[in-house]
């Protein structure tokens, strides 16, 4: 099989951005809408508040991130790329990129100062346009029309790297994951994608002996007890550990509605207003539940972009599972 | 247009493909709330209000920017999206303080509807006290009532201006007015904006004091047609009669004068022949200056068109220095206590007046502006009622013969005067079309001596810089310009009373304005004053357009 696209289909590779979408598809689907002109994106955002992956990505492999872009644009055959990275990346591989040869020409793009909805795909088009900083609506989505309304296939960094391995026929189902919080070996590490998360964390040294909960698959990612942890990660390659006793629930959820707060983009009603008003509430700690549910009711059914639409979920599992009496 | 069907509430409801759910529910009498959304803008969905479901679809939808699709089926009202709607009414409120007395859309107010149709009981909002922004000697921004809309920067990126920025501030975006950038007081921003965060630099109280001074000379000058959106808040119709009812009112008021801003058009037109020629002469368009927001823009944003302006200056501000010039030499009125008032849908008009070109020997020639909206304020105050003020007709001087209904009304009256000066033939009649591709954008063109002269006038500065960009290209396409920055012209302007619901920019409800168009010859005072204008130094600006 010397195919670049049926070798993805075949390895089963999901996007590693969060979503999970599946990567053949999304490559299908730019490659089946027909126009002259179509972009790769590479979303090197990484916009979450807790470890790194992407930056250990191009630490390492940042040849084989490189030659994974290349080889989307000759397979989509697109006009140019655009390499999307948060500032300190930017910063320290400005240089090295520079001086890979890739055929076709390649923009690099700092992201902006905008936080965390810096890094949704839309709003990234928006950047590199140079228009205001909101994100689309969708659909249409990027693969049918996107950056310059032409179709436009991004993925993150992760997925390029792994696009590369798949071609030199060396990818075995691995995924990245960063583990932090209260452990011992906090790190990025590679292992397989089919791992439950309680494998991940005795693998790596980092199975608390305490009791514990964590934050699996990013800020947006669902709180798990250990009961819930034997099945393999779904969503972004993060796990962070909380020691049960020592958390403080208010300051928890300060933090992650200060963290949403900050870094959503204000367009929208629910997504502004609400996660100010969840912080303010952390902040006084009086937290009425009966408005924090109804916001994140409305977060969940009426924001206008996922950020809005999926950050509900640690806040609604947190409160389920963490603060069983979380009513006083 | 395709025609398509869809359900409403269960009713079927015949509409075209790629009308919004929210404009077909409108157009078929289902009232859907929402604060945000603005007739002619793109849809900034931000308020979350005019949530609707979709059958087949999870979550509530936005029906603002929802495209319908045939055989969709939609609900307006159930209990999750009352309750979601109400939810994200008291999150925009608590971002709104709460001054609906002081607040100019009081009446028409977007968000005091919403809290109606959702029904709504305790609002809390919170208090805050943000510093307000002064934007010149015309407007002021109060962030402490803006709910976030967008609104404002969508119509001011849409003006080529860009001076409403979002800054983030305590993690929230907060409207600011750029550091580098300058506003060009068209007050778009104003009239879409649903918060009321906008507001005029109030002139009313001084203009009200100057009116209890028995002593003072208070002369009022307006356009009866571009102040029409006054007209219902003054009788069921705005005609002849009405039109003296309220010049009767100001009169009653303290005011010695009334009379119509057409007459400065008058003596501006037959002035405007001169610039034309000199644009012929020098191979330059030649743009009107009515509009202060346009002079203002060319000036700061595309200079090297400064040559193109005409220096004739506005015609309010030639009709109230010919007036204050003739009522000081030939009644001997005090200079000291000679007050002219411009009544305006303008914002800008409050700039202009103070500008350097706009004085002779440093006086203002017009000393007030009082938008449409302070002239509400004012009748409100004074409970004005019009069967008190019918009778009478004394100090008032406006035209009935032609008053100038729309701005291409003005501009053809130009024309034709123009065509007469220099063919010596009437101009019978004239046809504008479109211009293709430009929005609010008209065109027309005589031939005079076997050159064509090419007349454009625009509406709004998207157009309009459009225009300056085939000018750029040949600075023959047109010979002659127009343009009014607010789109829709000043029946649109910024100064104009906020109306609820949508922005109707179809113009055709001040057609017809006048009821009867019965032609009177005008008071021989006002040939007089004309007469008077002519050999002074009030029509041209002395050094050409120039802030200072
Ligand atoms: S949900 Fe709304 S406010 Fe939040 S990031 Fe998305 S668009 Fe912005
Ligand atoms: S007045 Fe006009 S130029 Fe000034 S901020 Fe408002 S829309 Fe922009
Ligand atoms: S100032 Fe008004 S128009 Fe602008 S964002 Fe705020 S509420 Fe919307
Ligand atoms: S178009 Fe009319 S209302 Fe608008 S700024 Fe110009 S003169 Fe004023
Ligand atoms: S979101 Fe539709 S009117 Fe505001």
């Amino acid at each position: 099989m010397d195919n670049l696209i049926d070798k993805i289909k075949a390895a089963g590779l999901r996007g590693r951005g969060g979503g999970g979408f599946s990567v053949y598809q999304k490559w299908k689907s730019v490659i089946d809408t027909p126009s002259d002109k179509k972009y790769v994106i590479c979303n090197g955002a990484e916009g979450e508040p807790e470890g790194f992956k992407d930056g250990y990505i191009l630490d390492n492999h940042l040849e084989d991130v490189m030659n994974g872009i290349s080889l989307a644009m000759k397979e989509i055959g697109a006009e140019k790329a655009y390499l999307y990275l948060r500032k300190d990346y930017y910063e320290k591989y400005q240089k090295a990129i520079g001086s890979y040869p890739i055929e076709a020409p390649l923009g690099l793009i700092r992201k902006p100062d905008i936080g965390y909805i810096g890094g949704e795909e839309t709003i990234i088009c928006q950047v590199i346009e140079e228009q205001n900083l909101f994100p689309r609506k969708k659909p249409p989505y990027l693969s049918e029309k996107g950056l310059f309304g032409q179709p436009t296939l991004i993925n993150n960094v992760e997925t390029f790297y792994y696009v590369s391995k798949i071609s030199k026929d060396e990818y075995a189902g691995e995924r990245f994951y960063s583990i932090s919080g209260d452990i011992d070996n906090p790190g990025v590490y590679e292992l397989k994608e089919d791992d439950t998360i309680i494998e991940v964390l005795k693998h790596t040294g980092n199975y608390p002996d305490f009791d514990f909960f964590a934050q699996v698959g990013g800020i947006s990612g669902e709180i798990f007890l250990p009961s819930e942890m034997d099945k393999p990660l779904d969503g972004a390659g993060f796990i962070n550990v909380y020691n049960s006793i020592n958390v403080d629930h208010y300051s928890f959820l300060e933090r992650l509605s200060q963290f949403f707060h900050e870094g959503n983009c204000d367009k929208c009603t629910p997504c502004s207003g609400g996660f100010y008003l969840i912080n303010e509430m952390c902040k006084k700690k009086q937290i009425d539940f009966n408005k924090l549910e109804d916001i994140l009711l409305s977060l969940k059914v009426s924001s206008f972009c996922a950020l809005g639409k999926n950050a509900y979920l640690p806040f609604e599992t947190f409160i389920n599972k963490i603060t069983k009496d979380g009513k006083h | 247009m395709e025609n398509i069907r869809i359900t409403i509430n269960g009713k079927d409801i015949d509409c075209f493909k790629g009308e919004t759910v929210m404009e077909i529910a409108r157009k078929n009498g289902i009232d859907i709330p929402g604060i945000c959304y603005c007739k002619d803008l793109k849809p900034e969905t931000s308020c979350r209000l005019c949530l609707v479901e979709i059958k087949g679809k999870d979550g509530l939808h936005t029906s603002c920017d929802t495209v319908a699709e045939d055989g969709m089926e939609v609900i307006t009202d159930s209990e999750d999206i009352s309750k979601v709607r109400k939810i994200n009414l008291e999150l925009i409120l608590s971002k709104h303080s709460k001054s609906c007395g002081s607040c100019r859309r009081v009446k028409n107010c977007k968000i005091v509807k919403a809290i109606k149709d959702c029904g709504m009981l305790n609002i809390n909002p919170e208090s805050s006290d943000k510093p307000i922004h002064q934007f010149g000697p015309a407007m002021t921004f109060d962030p402490n009532k803006c709910i976030n809309c967008n609104n404002c920067i969508q119509v001011c990126n849409n003006q080529g201006v860009g001076y409403l920025e979002l800054k983030k501030e305590d993690g929230f975006s907060r409207i600011c007015p750029s550091k580098t950038k300058d506003c060009i007081y068209c007050g778009q921003c104003l009239t879409h904006c649903p918060s009321g965060a906008f507001k005029e630099v109030d002139s009313l109280s001084e203009v009200e004091a100057l009116l209890k001074d028995k002593d003072n000379h208070v002369v009022f000058q307006f356009s009866s047609t571009l102040i029409k959106s006054i007209g219902k808040e003054i009788s069921p119709v705005w005609n002849k009669e009405s039109i003296e009812a309220f010049s009767n009112f100001l009169i009653h008021l303290g005011a010695k004068m009334v009379f119509d801003t057409s007459f400065g058009v008058d003596m501006v037109i037959r002035k405007e022949i001169k610039e034309v020629v000199r644009g012929i002469e020098e191979d330059r368009c030649i743009f009107t200056s009515h509009c202060p927001s346009w002079i203002k823009y060319i000036e700061s944003y595309e200079p090297e068109f400064i040559p193109n302006l005409s220096r004739i200056r506005s015609p309010h501000i030639v009709s109230g220095g010919v007036v204050k010039d003739y009522l000081i030499e030939e009644q001997h009125v005090d200079p000291e206590r000679l007050f002219v008032i411009s009544i305006a849908p303008c914002i800008s008009k409050k700039d202009e007046i103070i500008l350097e070109e706009n004085r002779i020997e440093g006086v203002r020639m017009v000393d007030y502006v009082l938008t449409t909206n302070e002239l509400h304020a004012l009748l409100k105050k004074n409970k004005f009622n019009i069967d008190n003020y019918k009778k009478g007709r004394k100090d008032i001087y406006i035209k009935e013969s032609h008053s100038y209904d729309s701005n291409e009304e003005m501009i053809m009256s130009g024309l034709s005067t123009l065509y007469k000066e220099l063919s010596g033939k009437e101009l019978n009649s004239l046809e504008f079309k479109r211009i293709k591709g430009i929005n609010g954008a008209i065109e027309t063109s005589v031939m005079i001596h076997g050159r064509s002269i090419r007349l454009a006038i625009v509406y709004g500065l998207e157009g309009a810089r459009r225009i300056l960009e085939l000018l750029k290209d040949d600075p023959l396409t047109y010979q002659y310009l127009e343009v009014m920055a607010c789109p829709g012209g000043c029946l649109r302007g910024g100064g104009q009373l906020p109306e609820v619901g949508d922005m109707d920019f179809s113009n055709n409800i001040f057609a017809n304005f006048y009821e009867d168009k019965v032609l009177k010859n005008n008071n021989l005072f006002v040939d007089d004053i004309i007469g008077f204008a002519e050999d002074k130094d009030i029509i041209f600006k002395k050094d050409g357009n120039k802030r200072i």
